[in-house]
């Protein structure tokens, strides 16, 4: 039986527990892969015999780079995870304000309204508020109009 | 002999539900906002043109033509049957929000090229349905026809005076339809072996630029400023007015001119079915 202890990083600060990846080449020719916990003390406070096999295929160097490296890699996953909450966030933000954009050209006084500069305030307003607001104008000149006529 | 000074102008399309007339639109109007003189043409359903509640929806309009049909992807009827030399087709669900719009048709540079489109990336795939089936990917040094949807179908810039151009759009749309319908599968097809492309209209559009013999001489590129032509919403926008071409389109510069988008698409949350509304 071959066992071969790949790509050790170290669980905690204290640098006793290590995650490794254990692969075995049976007598069989059989292979098999796993991914293992490996202290390195037993209960006596003994070097482990495991501990004593991933030390001999990683040097000390490569266990520090693998537990660097991966938690890098980690930090730079939560870092991209969070930016495409953030946009997908975002863009959901602008469709729903394209949304309600549209559903406010169809309010009948906007509607019908010839006002293409207020009209283009509405459509290029970053945020509902901003349109509400231009909503709001053009009503009130379609309003003041009808006041006027009567 | 082409055309020395050539028409311009604007094609979109409506049809199916009222909700795309809504859409088609805030469009016409939002390529008005940056380019008054602008001529654009709708296509969409007789029974929406005479339809007395929709005529507010056609003010503006250059033209509004009808469609022979009602299926959903009449725009490239529309497409091929645009009264413009050089046209723009654009969706609609897309806006214009830069006034680079008005530039639009340089990009054809003169008669240099008959067709342009924006091309979808690997590095932007995960924001499409589906994009690829093998390993020939454009954006990893593609050879001859690229195993995937490199054209998006979104927006299209065209040169009518070719007649080519016509008859590339008329078999585009007549293809697609016995495409979905099951009655036309040419044998390049065979090599898909995964996902669902036969529903794509952006299948036939690939088959159309890489492998009909009748289409080959056409000259066609793609945008420069790739997704300026077509921002799709999904592709996230950051808080400081900045976009993600660097994550989406990796191999383009867009840092050299003005990187806003001049057409933002709308497409990722909408529900086409209008249980929502348009999105």
């Amino acid at each position: 039986m071959k066992k071969e202890w790949k790509n050790p990083f170290w669980e905690n600060a204290a640098k006793d527990r290590l995650t490794v990846r254990l692969n075995i080449t049976h007598d069989d020719g059989s292979f098999s892969t796993t991914v293992a916990k490996v202290s390195k003390f037993d209960v006596d406070g003994k070097i482990t015999s495991d501990y004593e096999e991933v030390i001999s295929q990683n040097t000390m160097e490569e266990i520090d780079k693998f537990t660097e490296d991966r938690l890098e890699r980690h930090r730079q996953e939560r870092e991209a995870n969070i930016k495409k909450q953030k946009e997908k966030h975002e863009a959901k933000r602008l469709e729903d304000l394209f949304n309600y954009k549209l559903q406010t050209f169809e309010i009948p006084e906007i509607k019908e309204s010839t006002n293409r500069k207020l009209k283009a305030k509405i459509r290029k307003a970053k945020n509902v508020i901003e349109m509400q607001a231009y909503a709001t104008i053009l009503l009130m000149e379609k309003y003041n109009e009808e006041i006027k006529s009567e | 002999m082409r055309k020395s000074n050539p028409s311009k102008g604007f094609v979109t399309v409506a049809s199916k539900k009222k909700t795309f007339l809504m859409g088609v639109d805030n469009l016409k109007e939002s390529i008005l906002d940056y380019y008054p003189e602008a001529k654009i043409t709708l296509f969409t359903e007789q029974r929406f043109i005479d339809d007395p509640d929709c005529q507010l929806y056609f003010r503006y309009f250059d033209q509004v033509l009808p469609t022979p049909s009602d299926t959903n992807r009449e725009k490239m009827w529309g497409m091929a049957n645009s009264p413009y030399d050089l046209t723009f087709y654009m969706d609609a669900d897309t806006e214009a929000r830069h006034e680079d719009i008005k530039n639009v048709f340089n990009h054809l540079e003169d008669g240099k090229y008959d067709m342009a489109y924006v091309n979808l990336t690997k590095a932007g795939s995960g924001y499409f349905a589906e994009w690829e089936w093998g390993p020939n990917l454009y954006d990893d040094g593609w050879q001859g026809a690229p195993d995937h949807l490199a054209h998006c179908g979104g927006v299209a810039l065209y040169d009518m005076r070719n007649p080519l151009v016509k008859e590339f759009m008329q078999d585009w749309y007549d293809l697609f339809l016995l495409q979905r319908a099951g009655r036309w599968s040419p044998p390049e097809f065979d090599n898909i072996r995964t996902g669902n492309f036969r529903q794509w209209d952006q299948l036939t559009l690939w088959w159309l630029i890489y492998h009909s013999p009748k289409y080959r001489s056409l000259r066609w590129k793609f945008f420069e400023d790739n997704y300026r032509w077509n921002y799709f919403t999904s592709f996230g926008f950051n808080k400081d007015g900045t976009y993600n071409y660097d994550y989406v389109d990796p191999n383009r510069d867009y840092g050299k001119n003005n990187p806003d988008p001049v057409v933002i698409h709308y497409s990722s949350w909408m529900d086409k079915d209008g249980v929502k509304g348009f999105l």
